[in-house]
């Protein structure tokens, strides 16, 4: 199986604001990727921490680890933390695992 | 001016053969001797016309030996009738040229040694290949005696002209062979010298092997640990161990080492991965009174990735209760993790059977862990064989698929959070109670089926809905036969790519 290169894109697009745009898939050999970058942009100044997860293809448990871990640093920051893009398939996956009750999603895609 | 030319006299002739480097010997048409240089007095001392070999024709050339001395010899016409020998000390020019055929086949030696013993990760291949390279080159029988490992006994391996033979000895008999317990404690080798070769024991060497006329022990130093040790005998009679060959003896150990050493640590790690994933292997279901039971645990292809789905039948006094899960991660610690988690629902089913409290008590348990992300998502169902009835509590699982027998397959409406993930310990749960009439079956799956890549691309996802159109085909089958078909059917899907671990469980009522 060919997998698809897992990518982050890091932007500001407001003061206080970061984005995180994932795209590929998000597994067990990517998601170190992301938990290694995490110190660089929960610094003071964040306020809030938008996910993209818009282009992921696939993610597995430890994918979802990481994003989990991702929103209780936010929680602890404090900083807020949204998912500002979405796939039916993530959705699904959010569902199942019960953390549609848990992060914040845009209401669109859900 | 009037100028006159003379030729040389005798004399001259006579002076310039005798300052020649080269040994000169001249003959008459009758072969007799007639002059001999000084050099050639003093390359043969005695007779010189031993090392005249008449029957080479003129202009051949060919090596004798006088003494210890190496001779070239070329015969030559000299003049008319006169025959000349010439003669040349070619003894250091051979000894060169023997260094360095002998380096040559050092060198090639070590090349050779390097692509056997890189060639295996197992111990005792990598032991064989030790014996059998020093076999050649290096002694008439070597033993390579690996490294104890704090045990009582050790095993050798020993190659001679009667084959390859394997044994093991006490480690304490090690202290037999002179050096032996020394270099297997990793202490550097005593030149061969030292070495008193009488004192071999005869379990050394192969049977009729005769006296011993060398002996040579040298350490196989691993990565930081002696990966064993290496004895080398030569026959009494035969060449003894010099300092070329002695240093040639701990470059080979030294790779020999770093070989052997590298397949224990390989062999530790693997026989550790076995133990874990033998953990996992799904364990035989038990059989209950009125329904089938039937599993599928097909594990990721890697060992060394080796995944955390899981299940279980447990039985009670009420009715077995249904376990299948799947813990985040890979490799060893998910499997401990997916241990831990199946004994403490063991544990746990002693106090407590009701599915949606068990769920609880997980999580409370996981969140408590000081493991980070001990993450897993579970199924629980408790049956009453008796009437059919399954309470069901699903935990960031996939929910379970039902095939009535009439072939309509109905999702059970229930769902949970993963449990272990959000610290708060917040968790909600939708749990279920369904009704197995006679003929219908209840499927619990991992995700590592829905998620599986394959198709014609190779990069789409088998899903649910694939998963539920194949088990409406599946009604009237008995449970095994279910498992198999779905399994099969799953198989072609990934067409032999990549894939999860994937987890299948099937419970129908048969009456």
């Amino acid at each position: 199986m060919d997998t698809a290169p897992f990518l982050i894109e890091l932007e500001s697009p407001d003061p206080g604001v970061t984005r995180l745009t994932l795209s590929g898939d998000f597994d067990y050999t990517t998601s170190g990727d992301l938990a290694a970058l995490t110190p660089t942009f929960m610094n003071s100044g964040l306020r809030v921490l938008e996910i993209d997860l818009s282009g992921v293809t696939f993610i597995d448990s430890s994918g979802l680890a990481t994003l989990i871990h991702l929103y209780h640093a936010a929680e602890e920051h404090p900083a807020e933390m949204r998912f500002v893009g979405m796939t039916p398939y993530i959705a699904h996956l959010f569902e199942v695992t019960a953390l549609d009750l848990v992060f914040n999603l845009p209401t669109s895609a859900t | 001016m009037e100028s006159v030319t003379h030729a040389p006299s005798t004399e001259v002739l006579r002076a310039i053969v005798e300052a020649a480097a080269d040994g000169v010997v001249l003959c008459d048409a009758d072969g007799a001797v007639v002059l001999v240089n000084h050099a050639a007095t003093e390359m043969v001392p005695g007779d010189v016309t031993a090392v005249l070999d008449r029957s080479r024709e003129p202009g051949e050339t060919y090596q004798t030996a006088v003494g210890d001395r190496l001779l070239r010899v070329r015969r030559e016409i000299f003049g008319i009738v006169h025959q000349a020998w010439y003669l040349r000390d070619v003894t250091a020019e051979a000894a060169r040229a023997d260094a360095l055929r002998a380096e040559r086949e050092r060198t090639q030696f070590l090349v050779e040694a390097g692509r056997r013993l890189s060639a295996s990760l197992n111990t005792r291949r990598c032991a064989r290949a030790t014996a059998e390279l020093a076999a050649g080159l290096l002694a008439d029988v070597a033993m390579v005696v690996l490294p104890p490992g704090g045990m009582r006994r050790t095993s050798w391996l020993r190659s001679s002209e009667a084959g390859l033979e394997e044994g093991e000895i006490p480690v304490a008999s090690a202290d037999q062979v002179p050096g032996l317990a020394e270099a297997l404690a990793g202490f550097p080798p005593v030149p061969s010298r030292w070495l008193d070769p009488s004192q071999a024991p005869d379990w050394l060497l192969p049977d009729g092997f005769g006296p011993v006329g060398h002996l040579l022990v040298t350490p196989l130093p691993g990565n930081g640990v002696p990966a064993g040790a290496l004895v080398l005998a030569r026959r009494e009679g035969g060449k003894g161990y010099d300092d070329e060959t002695e240093t040639l003896v701990r470059v080979f150990a030294a790779r020999a080492g770093a070989a052997i050493s590298a397949a224990v640590l390989y062999q530790q790690q693997s026989t550790t991965n076995a133990i874990l994933a033998g953990d996992l292997l799904p364990p035989p279901l038990p059989v209950v009174d009125g329904l089938e039971l039937a599993g599928s645990l097909r594990a990721a292809q890697q060992t060394a990735l080796i995944g955390g789905d899981f299940y279980d039948v447990l039985p009670t006094s009420e009715g077995p209760l249904v376990t299948l899960g799947d813990v985040c991660g890979k490799g060893p610690r998910a499997a401990v993790l997916a241990g831990q988690v199946r004994h403490s629902l063991r544990a746990l089913l002693l106090l407590e059977r009701d599915p949606e409290k068990l769920m609880r008590l997980i999580n409370r348990a996981l969140l408590g862990s000081p493991t980070p992300s001990s993450h897993v998502t579970l199924v629980l169902a408790a049956i009453r064989p008796a009437d059919g009835v399954i309470d069901l509590a699903v935990a960031g699982h996939p929910a379970p698929l039902l095939l009535r027998a009439d072939g309509t397959v109905e999702e059970v409406d229930a769902r949970g959070s993963l449990l272990g993930a959000i610290k708060s310990g917040m968790i909600v749960l939708r749990t279920a109670t369904i009704e197995l009439a006679p003929g219908d079956l209840l499927l619990l799956y991992s995700d590592g089926i829905t998620e599986a890549f394959g198709g014609t691309t190779g990069r789409e996802m088998y899903g649910a809905s694939r998963l539920k159109t194949a088990l409406a085909t599946c009604a009237g089958l008995p449970a095994g036969a279910v498992v198999e078909r779905l399994e099969q059917l799953n198989s072609d899907w990934l067409a032999g790519g990549v894939f999860d671990d994937r987890a299948l469980l099937a419970i129908r009522r048969s009456r």
